[in-house]
């Protein structure tokens, strides 16, 4: 793979970087709700101000952290444009057949790209900066409640952590499965559409009985190294929430108070 | 069909922080039923180097030319490339996926434009030549054959479009001792019919047997190329290097260092063994 996908996890030691992974995914889930809260001008430089203050701590490169949203100009563009043209507005600046271009519509067009930017520049700041490691152990002590109701939560976050190691090794196999399938004639490399749909074949196959066969080894070396189920496993690492922790917290939730009683 | 490295570079992952540079302004020319070995340690640029032949990379900097022509111009034929370049990379049984022996090994015929009889011609032929009788295993799943049986198919498959240049990479890891000859056999048989023969390989011995030009990378650098004579001869370089000496040629001192004369520029087995009957029968016994 010549290029990254976005989202990956770039090697830093920012305060960002730092912050343990479940204080910063509740941290995110309370920027979410304080994104989609905001409504005012006010609300949105706030939320702008702080992402980019994010980012900017986090020192990720921009071109990297923010490469999903850069791709996305077109989807961007086309949001924006359907909802300047079909927002339910009086006094249209102009109208023709079915199209009726309003200042309500053109705010509300960039309200809808803004928030979606936004979002992404968030997730790709939790994702760039926390190991799928730590996330996915994470994700194990937040989910710990769902037990009550009997969902096995130890083996979803095993589940979720080991496919989450087997992308970049599936993602290699794919590459040089293409590869192979193109020095011996499949035409990924052709325009047309139709050429581009034979060569689904030859390289879904492949990775299909890859995939397997990895399954089948990693379970069975699991075993051989004693695996009896997740339950009951224990962690190496047992770290309580730290004061930085406890503050990442804390101006997460104000932030999103603030957006609610401003609304 | 000769290929020609110009000045070139290759850079993974440019303009992120994985960046690495994987060659490094690198020239070199391979004539027409050349059989060059690729040598060097991993992470050295060799198969970055045979990717960028095969047309499978583009290089960031510099040309690569095939015949003559650069093979990533705009006006490029590549279907050209891919009838003339064969690449058998490592563990090619993976590549499989039809339901027939006989159709995975015509996949890379499908867009030839050539007619049914020639295709199973051709078919028939690859399978043979690697050591299958094609009338048992035509029909058979391609995954339903053991580990060395599937590449040997996926080695037909490559060879059925019949390159004049072919590419390999670590083709003998994995093999036992006869399937690593007998597979080494099949490609200096290609090679003496003609096809020139690239391959990436980290066995001295069996490079030193067979190969008749070793080239050698070092952090993707050209370090040396050369005649496999002169490269292997050059034994203080290659331990420097830890690239190993082959076999015979330790031999060949070991006799020498106990005042049995030997030759200094022996490398392969042949060699060895007939220095030696020489030795014997012309000097008689010491």
């Amino acid at each position: 793979m010549s290029r990254l996908p976005t989202g990956q996890y770039i090697y830093g030691e920012s305060p960002i970087h730092l912050i343990d992974a479940r204080a910063k995914l509740l941290s995110f889930i309370l920027l979410i709700a304080a994104v989609v809260l905001a409504s005012s001008f006010a609300g949105y430089a706030a939320v702008f101000c702080f992402t980019a203050a994010l980012l900017w701590i986090s020192r990720l490169p921009l071109g990297t952290a923010l490469g999903a949203i850069r791709r996305l100009w077109l989807f961007f563009f086309v949001i924006f444009l359907m909802n300047a043209f079909f927002f339910e507005a009086e006094n249209p600046i102009f109208s023709w057949w079915i199209f009726r271009l309003s200042y309500g519509g053109i705010a509300q067009g960039a309200n809808v790209v803004l928030r979606v930017a936004l979002l992404m520049a968030l997730s790709s700041v939790l994702t760039c900066t926390t190991t799928p490691m730590d996330m996915t152990s994470a994700l194990q002590s937040l989910m710990k409640p769902l037990k009550i109701i009997r969902v096995p939560v130890e083996d979803v976050a095993m589940i979720i952590s080991v496919a989450i190691q087997f992308i970049p090794t599936l993602l290699e196999e794919t590459d040089m499965i293409k590869k192979a399938q193109t020095a011996r004639g499949a035409r990924f490399e052709s325009r047309s559409l139709r050429h581009k749909a034979e060569c689904v074949i030859p390289l879904v196959i492949p990775i299909f009985i890859s995939a397997f066969r990895r399954a089948d080894e990693l379970s069975t070396a699991m075993e051989a190294r004693g695996y009896r189920g997740a339950k009951n496993r224990t962690k190496r690492k047992k770290e309580p929430l730290k004061a930085r922790d406890l503050a990442a917290l804390f101006i997460s939730a104000a932030i999103c108070a603030v957006q609610f009683c401003f609304r | 069909m000769p290929v020609e490295l110009e000045n070139v570079s290759y850079t993974y992952a440019s303009g992120t922080p994985y960046e690495t540079e994987a060659l490094e302004n690198m020239s070199l020319k391979i004539k027409d039923g050349e059989f060059v070995g690729v040598m060097g340690h991993t992470g050295c640029g060799k198969s970055t180097m045979i990717q960028l032949i095969a047309g499978l990379l583009v290089p960031s900097e510099g040309k690569v030319l095939l015949d003559g022509n650069d093979i990533n111009a705009k006006g490029y034929d590549r279907s050209v490339l891919r009838r003339n370049v064969g690449i058998v990379f490592q563990y090619p049984e993976y590549q499989l996926f039809e339901t027939t022996v006989e159709k995975d090994v015509a996949f890379g015929l499908k867009h030839s434009g050539l007619d049914r009889g020639e295709v199973s011609e051709r078919v028939r032929w690859a399978l043979e030549i690697m050591g299958f009788s094609f009338d048992s295993i035509r029909n058979q799943s391609p995954l339903s054959l053991s580990g060395g049986e599937k590449r040997r198919v996926a080695i037909a498959g490559v060879l059925a479009v019949r390159p004049k240049i072919v590419i390999f990479d670590e083709p003998i890891a994995g093999l036992d001792p006869l399937g690593r000859e007998a597979f080494l056999k099949l490609i200096s048989d290609l090679n003496e019919d003609g096809t020139t023969i690239i391959t990436v390989s980290h066995n001295a011995d069996s490079m030193a047997e067979y190969a008749k030009r070793i080239i050698v990378l070092d952090s993707g650098r050209l370090i040396m190329d050369g005649k496999t004579r002169d490269v292997f001869s050059d034994v203080k370089r290659m331990e420097e290097l830890r690239l190993g000496v082959s076999q015979p040629r330790l031999i060949a001192d070991m006799l020498s260092k106990r005042g049995f004369e030997m030759p200094r520029d022996i490398v392969s087995c042949g060699e060895l063994v007939s220095a030696i009957k020489e030795r014997l029968i012309g000097g008689g016994c010491p």
